[in-house]
This record gives structure tokens, sequence and C-alpha cells, in this order.
């Protein structure tokens, strides 16, 4: 399925169906649907019908094993958790998922058979930039010099951090991100209420996993931060620990509120917050942007450490103290 | 409802032929599955693991509606197995579940949609189609199928070339170290065709052979083989890649040569073998007028040393081999006397049999 | 054969048709020619210059039936298989898939066959850092004396992760990589060929976005004709790259400069939308600096074709050179931390951000405005005079520079009064580096037409004209924005010292060392005498010493005056001894005296003792006193008398190293 503000970009793919690659990079800011597009092209491929357009018919065997997730000429790596290795369901977890070279010589070995239905066979790597250095060395010879009919499809948010030598063997596609309408459109189309507010926190960009429940809690959160004082600091880190958020969470919220209060301190402009204006316009009165500056530092560090089983209690509050001094009147303790 | 009412075996034994595939673990869950399928008189069963698919079917005409489904193979076998022979099965579907009874018995299983199975994709032009008693074919895979590479980098020698031309059809397999080539004369005139039949589907079409001459019928299409014999048809996925030129391997100059009876050789080497190196496997052969002899020497220095006369004027030449290379081939070779052909202690050794050319074994010597 | 992407068909098939790389194809066609092979090669460099290529070429070289030659036939069966990918006796291994010690024990075990259909068994060991260092202790026997019929040829972009052990076995190759001329020059040969029309611009473009491998230049091209659809245009190709057209930058650092932070960020939020990766516009903004700083400091070596000439110099009169430094770093930090922002935009627009909260008319005069560093000590940055910036400073200069920013629309010359250079001539600075030998117009006040006179003001107060032996490098007057020459400071070199500013790789922590080292020129009471004492003198200039240091501190004074020195360089250090470190000791020479002082540097062993040796002899007499010391300790004798004690000597280290 490919979304509305996809449209053109299919049509710039179709393009070069008469020179197909053998592997494609799409590019593109998180949420925007790059791998619903990599998948809504795989279908296409091994669509048995195509429709006008280059459109997979969504009838024929290739789509419907497709869309069962059961397409023998199709594989998909992405990052699989310990437990899933084990056949277990995945849990959310603190540690960040990475693509194996396990995985990757499977796919090796399904590239050398011939096709099961006659046709290509499509391999989909998602996210790209969580191939372990391993996996992804191992994946060069093949992704450079797939078989006939092998065709890989990656997909990457942030093409500087993948390998050079994975990126050299790929053909580069950028994907577009909606217009700020579009995006606000498809929301409201998906029923997300307070889409405006949604959409703004996440930067603009709406495939994000709606949790009602997250939202609440960082509706709270943001309105603590909205509040610093010593004593609510402390029933933030609390809230945050006793749901047990992993770190990279609160430390998003904060980054975010942060942008905000920087950007409308020293320029006049709120991304992530716009309901929150009036609340930022007061705290701004009180800002000092260095000691803003140094609190996100502080963040800086700690945003590699997301996913760890720190103790999250401490670092958080020690992080918010650094916020508190934001507020100290302009001069340090 | 009621779909089939059969005697146990005439289940049970086309599922046993098809179960062998199923893997473990798989990917997709539907690939644990056998999809029966009945269509007029006949029940058929397949599977798949991707690689191979086999679909066998009931020898005898069964009544009922015609339906299709999937279910666990492996437990289906279970279960069958478990219930005494001669019993009568009734197999009912209700709401996406099997419902197996037998007796007192009663099984309850659960399915998945039989349009999700993977089917293959069949191409329906041939390049090339002969057959063969099963008998033949069971014997040619035997003499060369042990030289397969075993997860070789390369991936395309992890199988057996099979080559059509003429009246020939030709099976090679090779490791890089030793070469195995078998070939027979068929009917049909064939065209010039080639594919690459991975390991797995040889070792599993040579369990399914039988040891008759009923004829199985082969036949090489674009990206696949088809095998058929009786009820049962094994469509094979081939590999992606090219086989290297086997006529290259062959030594043509090769002077040292003499004739040798295979099972004094075999049991020779086997005696040797005792004290061979447990990793490296190395053997010396040592050759003089008259006589040959077989040298092996372990890590702790322990020695066997075996001489055999031979019928033989040439040189002198020392030459050391991987020895299972060796028992591979003497093994398998399909004949009483075999021909020696060396040349020398660098140069790949020739192995044929005297006066039959649809067998050649080259083997590369090894540094001891 | 149907379509293959432009890479895999263009792979070149034998050694003449290898772009670049003539050094590693002349030395392996001749040990082919002459048959002296080595039985190891390990072939080194960046992703796509050929190190598979050459691999695989070399192995037909080995195998062609007509015989070991430098130039393989391609027809024969051998040559053709290899072709193919097909060739049993050649075995492309990735290591990373076989990183473990029992995958290379096996494909070490295969080495002791002969080859079935060739001469030569070849092992190619892609990627080979990949390796375990058990692996690798495997490899060490065979790689050393392997059976003849073997040989290997090792690949790797990460020589660093290979064991030196490994390295000495082989025979090494760093494969180079490819000048934007070569790349587009080849590309504009594969398009002939492929009968594609192009516009030479274009490939100029993708020349240089392949930054060295003829790989991604291939792949870029077949993205190019892709967008193109068909044709490969320049417009087509900037807007393919998402090349950051420098002008916006220009605007974004205008607005910078102006502390103006809505139109800062209306500037970025158009570069989001026109979909350029914030990944690259920073970059391309610290590229953009570090241009600004050679404005600043050495205005000769900006190019005069260079396209922004005009606004580069408008803009560097704008920002004082120590800001230029912070934005830097705030740029090169911002990058870096690029993926730890919640995304993308966000962590560009803090770095923005960031660079507004320290703009001099933000920045609390206090306040330590202290970029994250990686290193504990954080690089101190001067406390931005309380004064305002010198936006101010030169009203009408600075006025003059806006309006040329902001007309850079239409790219008009300026042909407006310049930009006022407050101060310049004013403080008769002695010039640290050697002024021009150009006769460089009698400077005085600087009322000079025209933003690019900036460059040619030389501020030569009366001062001797030294000819320097290598007068590379000549740096004129720091311009205009020599107001802010009060404020320099010296804790900048600390964290500048060790960089020179030449380095290739890609823009590092500091800036050009002497960049700053201009500014802080020390304005001594009392003229400085030279004794003689060539090691006190570098141990006195210290860390003004920058890039110079290895040269200073390995060099022997063979003659001297008050305005000449004469060192000898060993042979060993004659690296060190080049015109640019030249020049950089000079630099630092003449603040010390207060004047400029020739220099003359020749490599020839005198048999003295350097400084770098005094001070090693110095250390061992320290050590060796330490060791007396603590042996004649009576608690130590007693720990060794009564508990066994034993006095490890190795470890004794001076305090100043802990």
């Amino acid at each position: 399925m490919l979304f509305p503000w996809q449209l053109q970009d299919w049509q710039r793919l179709n393009a070069e169906r008469a020179r197909l690659p053998n592997a494609w990079l799409f590019i593109g800011p998180a949420g925007t649907g790059k791998l619903e597009f990599a998948l809504h092209l795989a279908q296409s491929l091994l669509c048995e019908q195509l429709q006008a357009d280059y459109q997979p018919c969504g009838h024929c065997k290739g789509c419907r094993w497709f869309e069962h997730g059961t397409h023998p000429d199709f594989r998909r790596l992405s990052p699989q958790t310990d437990d899933e290795e084990e056949g277990k369901e995945a849990k959310p977890g603190r540690k960040l998922p990475l693509i194996k070279i396990e995985a990757v010589r499977q796919v090796i070995e399904f590239a050398h058979l011939t096709a099961h239905r006659a046709g290509q066979r499509i391999v989909v790597v998602e996210p790209a930039e969580n191939l372990n250095p391993a996996a992804a060395n191992a994946l060069l010879k093949i992704l450079e010099e797939p078989p006939q009919d092998v065709l890989f499809l990656l997909v990457a948010q942030a093409a500087q951090r993948l390998l050079p030598t994975i990126r050299s063997r790929c053909r580069q596609f950028p994907l577009s991100a909606p217009s700020p309408a579009q995006a606000l459109d498809w929301l409201r189309q998906q029923g997300v209420s307070n889409a405006e507010a949604e959409l703004a926190h996440n930067g603009g960009a709406p495939l994000f996993d709606h949790d009602p429940v997250l939202a609440k809690l960082r509706s709270q959160f943001i309105d603590g931060l909205g509040q610093p004082t010593f004593a609510s600091i402390l029933n933030l880190a609390e809230l945050v620990d006793k749901q047990k958020l992993p770190l990279a969470i609160p430390l998003g919220w904060l980054g975010k509120w942060l942008h905000d209060l920087a950007g409308l301190s020293l320029a006049g402009i709120v991304r992530y917050h716009p309901e929150q204006q009036a609340v930022l316009q007061q705290l701004v009165l009180r800002c000092d942007p260095v000691a803003l500056m140094r609190c996100q530092d502080a963040l800086q560090q700690l945003a590699p450490f997301g996913q760890h089983t720190l103790n999250t209690r401490l670092q958080l509050e020690a992080l918010l103290m650094d916020y508190l001094k934001i507020f100290a009147g302009g001069r340090q303790g | 409802m009621l779909i089939l009412q059969a005697e146990r075996d005439a289940l049970l034994k086309p599922l046993l032929a098809v179960t062998g595939i199923v893997e473990r673990r798989h990917t997709l869950p539907i690939l644990s599955n056998v999809l029966i399928e009945k269509k007029g008189g006949q029940v058929g069963f397949l599977a798949t693991d991707l690689e191979i698919q086999i679909t066998t079917a009931s020898a005898d005409e069964l009544p009922g509606e015609d339906f299709r489904l999937t279910t666990s193979a492996k437990k289906l076998q279970d279960i069958l197995r478990a219930i005494p022979d001669k019993a009568t099965v009734t197999l009912e579907q209700l709401d996406g579940r099997l419902t197996l009874k037998a007796g007192k018995s009663r099984f309850n299983l659960q399915t998945l949609p039989a349009e999700d199975f993977p089917l293959l994709s069949v191409g329906s032009a041939s390049d090339a189609s002969f057959t063969l008693p099963q008998r033949e074919l069971k014997r040619l895979i035997s003499q060369v199928q042990f030289a397969m590479a075993v997860q070789d980098i390369r991936y395309y020698l992890n199988g057996l070339l099979m080559q059509t031309d003429g009246n020939q059809v030709k099976l090679i397999a090779t490791d890089g170290h030793r070469l195995a080539f078998a070939s027979a004369d068929v009917e049909a005139t064939l065209p010039k065709a080639e594919v690459i039949l991975p390991r797995k589907t040889i070792l599993e079409l040579y369990k399914l052979l039988q040891d008759s001459d009923d004829e199985i019928n082969i036949e090489v299409l674009a990206n696949q083989v088809r095998f058929s014999f009786g009820s049962t048809v094994i469509i094979s996925k081939v590999v992606d890649g090219k086989f290297p030129d086997y006529n290259r391997v062959i030594p043509l100059d090769n002077d040292k040569i003499f004739l040798i009876e295979r099972l004094t050789f075999l049991h020779a080497l086997q005696r040797a073998a005792i004290l061979a190196n447990e990793k490296f496997r190395g053997v010396r052969l040592v050759l003089a007028p008259g006589k040959m002899s077989i040298l092996c020497t372990n890590s702790e220095q322990e020695e066997a040393e075996e001489e055999l006369e031979i019928a033989y004027q040439g040189g002198e030449l020392e030459i050391g081999f991987n020895i299972n290379y060796l028992l591979d081939v003497l093994t398998n070779l399909p004949a009483d006397t075999l021909q020696m052909a060396f040349g020398d202690s660098n140069r790949s050794t020739l192995v044929t049999i005297p006066d039959y050319s649809n067998f050649k074994y080259i083997v590369m010597p090894m540094r001891i | 054969m149907s379509y293959q992407v432009l890479a895999r068909k263009w792979r070149p098939k034998r050694f003449a048709d290898l772009v670049g790389q003539e050094h590693v194809v002349r030395a392996l066609s001749n040990a082919l020619n002459e048959e002296r092979l080595h039985h190891a090669y390990l072939l080194t460099g960046t992703r796509g210059v050929g190190k598979t290529t050459i691999a695989r070429i070399l192995a037909k070289s080995l195998n062609c039936e007509t015989g070991t030659t430098a130039e393989p036939c391609g027809e024969c069966s051998a040559c053709r298989q290899i072709d193919a990918g097909r060739f049993v006796d050649l075995l492309e291994i990735d290591a990373a898939s076989n990183t473990g010690i029992d995958n290379i024990r096996e494909v070490l075990e295969n080495a002791q066959y002969a080859p079935t259909s060739g001469r030569f068994k070849v092992y190619i060991i892609d990627e080979v850092h990949m390796l375990s260092k058990s692996a690798f202790n495997a490899m060490l026997k065979t790689l050393e004396e392997p059976p003849a019929h073997v040989k290997f040829i090792l690949a790797t972009t990460d020589p660093q992760k290979v064991p030196v052990t490994v390295l000495s076995r082989c025979l090494q190759f760093s494969l180079r990589n490819m000048t934007p001329q070569q790349v587009a020059g080849h590309l504009a040969h594969v398009l002939e060929v492929e009968q594609q029309s192009f516009e030479p611009a274009a490939l100029a473009l993708l020349g240089r976005a392949a930054a060295g491998s003829m790989r991604d230049a291939l792949s870029l091209l077949d993205q190019a004709i892709a967008y193109g659809m068909g044709e490969v245009r320049e417009e087509g190709v900037r807007a393919m790259l998402g090349a950051v057209d420098r002008r916006y930058l220009f605007v974004l650092l205008d607005a910078l400069a102006a502390a103006d932070g809505p139109r800062l960020m209306a500037e970025a939020e158009q570069l989001a939308q026109r979909g350029i990766g914030f990944d690259s516009v920073l970059a391309e903004m610290a590229v953009l600096l570090q241009q600004l700083a050679m404005a600043q400091t050495v205005p000769a070596a900006i190019a005069d074709d260079e396209p922004e000439r005009e606004a580069l110099f408008a803009l560097a009169s704008l920002i004082a050179p120590q800001d230029v430094q912070l934005y830097y770093q705030i740029a090169i930090h911002g990058r870096k931390d690029l993926a730890l922002a919640p995304d993308e935009h966000a962590g560009f627009n803090m770095t923005l951000l960031r660079m507004l909260a320290f703009h001099p008319a933000h920045a609390q005069p206090d306040s330590v405005a202290a970029p994250r560093s990686n290193t504990a000590a954080a690089a101190t940055r001067p406390a931005p005079v309380a004064m305002p910036a010198q936006p101010d400073a030169g009203v009408d200069g600075s006025a003059a520079a806006r309006a040329l920013l902001a007309g850079l629309g239409n790219r008009k010359p300026a042909s407006r009064p310049a930009a006022q250079e407050p101060g310049t001539a004013a403080d008769a600075e002695p010039e640290p580096a050697a002024p021009a030998p150009l006769a460089a117009p009698a400077p005085a006040q600087p009322v000079t037409p025209a933003v690019s006179a900036v460059s040619a003001v030389a501020v030569a107060p009366a001062e001797p004209v030294v000819t320097a032996p290598a007068p590379a490098v000549i740096a004129q007057a720091a311009p205009s924005v020599a107001a802010d020459d009060d404020e320099r400071d010296d804790e900048d070199e600390t964290e500048l010292d060790n960089t020179a500013p030449w380095d290739e790789t890609e823009a590092e922590e500091a800036m050009p060392a002497y960049a700053m080292a201009e500014e802080s020129t020390a304005v001594d009471a009392a003229p400085y005498q030279f004794d003689g004492d060539w090691g006190g003198l570098v141990t006195q200039l210290g860390t003004r010493l920058g890039a110079s240091r290895m040269l200073a501190h390995n060099a022997v004074l063979k003659g001297w005056s008050q305005s000449r020195l004469e060192l000898a360089v060993p042979d060993s250090f004659r690296h060190m001894a080049t015109r640019d470190y030249q020049e950089k000791l000079k630099t630092a020479l003449a603040e010390q005296f207060g004047h400029t002082v020739e220099l003359v540097v020749t490599i020839e062993e005198l048999g003295l003792e350097t400084p770098a040796m005094q001070g090693a002899r110095h250390r061992q007499e320290q050590l060796a006193q330490a060791r007396i010391c603590l042996e004649n300790d009576p608690v130590i004798q007693q720990l060794v008398r009564d508990m066994g004690a034993t006095l490890i000597a190795e470890t004794i280290q001076p305090v100043q190293e802990l």
C-alpha cells in the first residue's frame, strides 16, 4: 500500500524498471513510510497479475502469500530480539536489536537457489543501519553480484550510518516525506485523536506508533517540565521509573522540549509542542540559553545509553537537575 | 463434516514419502504442514522445504468430496503410525480444524488454509526429458554423490551436475579435491542441457528411489527438475550458478598405469587407515616396479604399512592422498577391477574401469 | 545479457582497463613478466577502488592458458570461467562470514590439494580485517610458507585491524583514492560507449561526490541516468546529490552572524523542505567555516577563481575568528551527534541554536561556552568579551558585507565601499609570518575598494622583507576581523596543537593551527635575545610550535644569528622538515623574537644532540636517579628483605606522565 505522498515516488521508480539495479537503498526521514514503500515494491515484483502502473493486484497467489508473509521468494532481514530467535514472542525490551550474521547466511543460501515461482527473488533489509558489522560484511559479495533475478531492497533512515562498502553497492533512492497538510489529513483519517499535537510531537512524521497510554504519560511529563521545581523533578523521575520506561523515552521527550525552549528563546520557533506555547513563553523569560546547552550536553552524553539497564531514575534525576539550572536566574550555582 | 475414510496404510504410506523433507524449524509455519488435496478419487499429499516439493498420491481410489487443507505433517504422521494397522481412519473438517478418528481414538488438529501453501510454479517447457529404471538412477547417483561438496563457499559445488547430450545423461560431482563422473545411455535423443541439483535433493531422491526396474521420468525444466516415479513427483529447484568445466580436470597424459582388484585395494586401505592421522587422513602410496606400498602415520608416530603386488613396470613414484578420497571411490566403484593412472606426485590421478567409459574418478594428491 | 548495473558491467577485466592504481599494476605486471611472484599479497584501499578487481585479474594472469602473463587472454577456458565466477581453483572468501578459526582451518586444509584445472590455487580473502585473532594466528604459518601452487590475495578497507604478524608476511599494495578528475574522465568514457548524452559539469559533480571510489561513482551515475530519464545534466545531478547549494549556507551563516534567530531558523526550514540531508548540510557548513578561517588569516590562499570569493570575504568580515572556530566545533559535533537526536531535524536545529546561544550577542560574560567535546578537558573557549561583538564594529563595513550577502541571489560583483577594517594597521602588530615578498601595496589605511581587497591588505609596518627559503604560504595581514585581536586567547592553542592545517582527512577537531596562532601575538616588553640554546628556545616556545614541534625537537642548531637560524635535521625526520612545517616554525620564531627570522633547514646528520634526544637523555637520567633513590630507601629495603618484594624497575614513571 502506498501513502498519498508516495505516489510521485512510485512513478519515478517505475521509470527505472527497465534498469533494475542489484540493490536499491531507500532513504528518508523516520516515520514517513519507507518500509511500506519497499514492501509495496516487493509485492509488485512478485505479483503474478500486475495491474496498470505496476500496481499489485492483491488477488493472485503471489499477492495472497505476500500479504500473509508466506511468499517463498521473499525474505526479510530485520532485527530480531533473542526471544524471537528462539521462536518466542518479541518483548519490547531495553536491548537494541541487531540483524545478525546467521540471518544473512540464510538469505545468501536462499539467493543461490532458483525461484519458487519462476520470477524474482526479493530480499528486504530494514533498517539497514541495524546490520551488525559481521552481518553487513557478509552481505557485501552477494549485494554486489547477486544471481540474476535477485533484488535487494535496503531501507535506511540515515545513509551515512551504513558501512560505506554497503552504500557503495546500492542505488540510492530518496523517498518523499509528506507535507504537513498531507500528514495531518492522513492522521485524521486514521482517527487519531488530537492529531495536530501528536503530529507536531513527532516532528511531522505521521507514521508513529500511537500509544494512548504513552501519550498520556508524555503529557504528564511535559506538564512537569513546564513547572520546573525540585519537587516536580523528583516526581517525573519517579513516574518514569514506575512505568519501567527505558531511558530513551524520557530522553526523547526532554530533548524535544529543550529544542522548543531553545527555539523559542533564541529564534521564536516552536516545533514539537505548539499546544504548549504559553507555558514555553513563560519559561523562556527565565531561561539561560547557555545553561540550556549544558543540559543538552548532559542529555547527549546519556543518549547512547538509552536502552541500557542503567539506573534510569538516578540518571534522569541528575539530568533534570541540569534542567532546573536553566531557570536558576542566569547564574550557575 | 466427513471428508475422507480410508485404511490407515492408504494414508500413511504416501504421507511417509513426503514428510521426509519437512523440516522442524521454519521461518514460515505453513511449511511444517502437509497439503492434503482430494481431487476426484485421488488423495494427494504435498510437502515442501522450499527447495524440493514432493507430491504423492494414495494408491487406491477413495470416495468422497473434493477438499484441500493443510495440517502438521509430523503430528499427522505420528498419529497414523501409532494407530493399529488396518484400522479405518476417518477425517472430518469443521471450522478450520481437522478431526481424525480411528476406533476409539479421536484427534483434533489445527489447520492452515490451503491457499496459503506456497506451491512451486512449474515451467511448462522442458529442455530435456528422459526415463531410466529407478535402479539405474540410484546406481548412478551412488557412484558420484559422495564427491559433492558440503557447505563450500563455491556454492555451485554443493550439489550434483546433471548434463544431457545426445543419448547420454551424465552426473558429475566435485568438491575441488576430487571429481566423480558417471554416465548412462538413454533411448531418447536429448538436447544439450545442464542443471545443478542441490545436495539435499540428491539425498532425498536417493532415499526414495526403489531398487527396481520401474521407470523414473526426469524432466529438465528452465529452473527446476521434475522427477516422476510411481505416484510420486519430486520437483526440485536448482542451484543458480555455473558448474566448472569438468573436462579440463581430466588428466590426459598420466603414464604410470596399472590394474588392480578393487576389494584387495580397498581392504588394504581400510587396514592402513586405522593408523591414519585423525584430522588430515593422509596416506602415502609408493610405486615401484611390481609393487605398491601403502603407508599411514598418525600423530603419535604410529605406522601402518601394506604392500600389494601389482602388474606395474613403470617408474617409481611417491604420492600422497587423503585416504578417505580413495576409500570413497573404492566403496562405490561399480566394478571388480579398476585402473589407476598416475602422473607425477603433484598431478591428479585418474581412476577408471577398463573397457568402461561411463565412470571416471579424478583425485588430487595431497602434500604429506 | 540482460541489464546489469554499470558498476558491474564495467568492472575492468584487464590491468590496462584500470583507472588509477598504475603503481600497483606496474609492480604486478613486472612481477608476472619476470615470474617473481610473492605468495601473499595484501591490497588495501577504500571501497570501490579496485581491490577485488585486481585480485581477479591477477587470478587470471596466474592461470591463463597462454601462460603466466600480465595480459591474460580473456578467451581461454580458465579466463572465461574466472570472469564468470565459476573457476574451481579460485576461491573468493569473505572473511566476515568465516571469521572463526574453524572456518579458516578448513580453508587452509583445502590449500593442501593441488589445483584441479589451474596452475595455481588462488584464495581471495576479502575484508580480511574481520577475522578473529585466533583465525589470524592460524593463518600465519601458511601465509609464511604456503604450498608452491597456492597464492593468497588478501584485501581490506581497514588495514589497521590486520595484525602486524600478518602484514609482515604479505606484499602490501595500497590502492589510491581516485581523483575527481580521474573519475569524471572515466565516467565520460563510459557514457560515450553507452551512448548516453551528458554535460561535463554533471560528471565533475559526480566525480567529487564519489569521494575517491569508482564504484560509488558508477552507482551514482546509474542513479543519475535513472533520475534524469536517460540524460545526465548538471542541474539534475545537483538536485539528485542534494548538493547543498552553498549560497544557502552563506545565507544561513549571515543570519547567524547577525544573531537573527528567526531568520536563521526560517532558512534552516527551507533547507529541510528541499530534502537536503542534514548530515551533508553540516558537513558543508564545516567546510565553509574552515574556508572562512582561511579567508581571515591567509586570504591569499583563497583561489582567485573560487566561485563565491566575495561572499566568502564578506562573511569573514562579519564573524570573529574565534566564533568561526566555535561554530566549526559546534557543527562538527552536531554532525556526529545527529543520530542521537530525537530526529535529525531536531538535531540540526539544536546545532544551529547552540551556535546562536554562544553568539557573542547572547552569551554572558563569564559563562564558559563549551561545546561538548569528547575529552575530559573541555575545549575552553575564549570568554567572549562583554563588549558588543564585532558585527557592530566598523558599521559601514559590515553593512556593506551584509548587503553583499543579501544580494547573493544576483551574484553581481559588489562594487560598494568596502569592509572597513578598524584598527588594522593601527596596531602595528608584528607580522607573524613572512610578509609578502610581493610589493604589498603600501597598506596603511584600509579603505580598500570592494570586498575582495580585504585580502590584499598587507599591513606591513616597516619590516625587513626576509625571503624565506620556501615562500609557499604567504600570509598577509590579518584582515578586518583583526578588531577582535584584543580577544586573542592563548588557551585556544592547547587544543589546536598537533593538527597540521593541511590534513586531508575530513575536518577534524581543530582549525588550522596557525589561524589562531596569528591572533596571539605576544607583544613582548623587551626584544628577545637568542643565546644559542636551541633546546631552551624550543622549551620556551612550548605549545606555540604547534605542528612544527616534531621538526623543532629533532633538529640541531647549526648556526645562528639574531635574525637567522640554520637547522640540521637527520634524514629519518625529513618528512618533518617540509615547507609547511618550516613555515609554521618560522611563525613561532617570529613571534618569539619579535621580528621575522630567516630559517634555513638542511637534511643532514651532524651527530649532535637534538632537543628530543636531550629530553630522552634527561629522562633516562632521572629514571636512573629515581631508581637509585628507591633502591636505597629503607622502607623499600625492608619490604624486599622481609616480605620478598621485588621492585619492578620498568614501572617507574615520572609523575607528570601519570
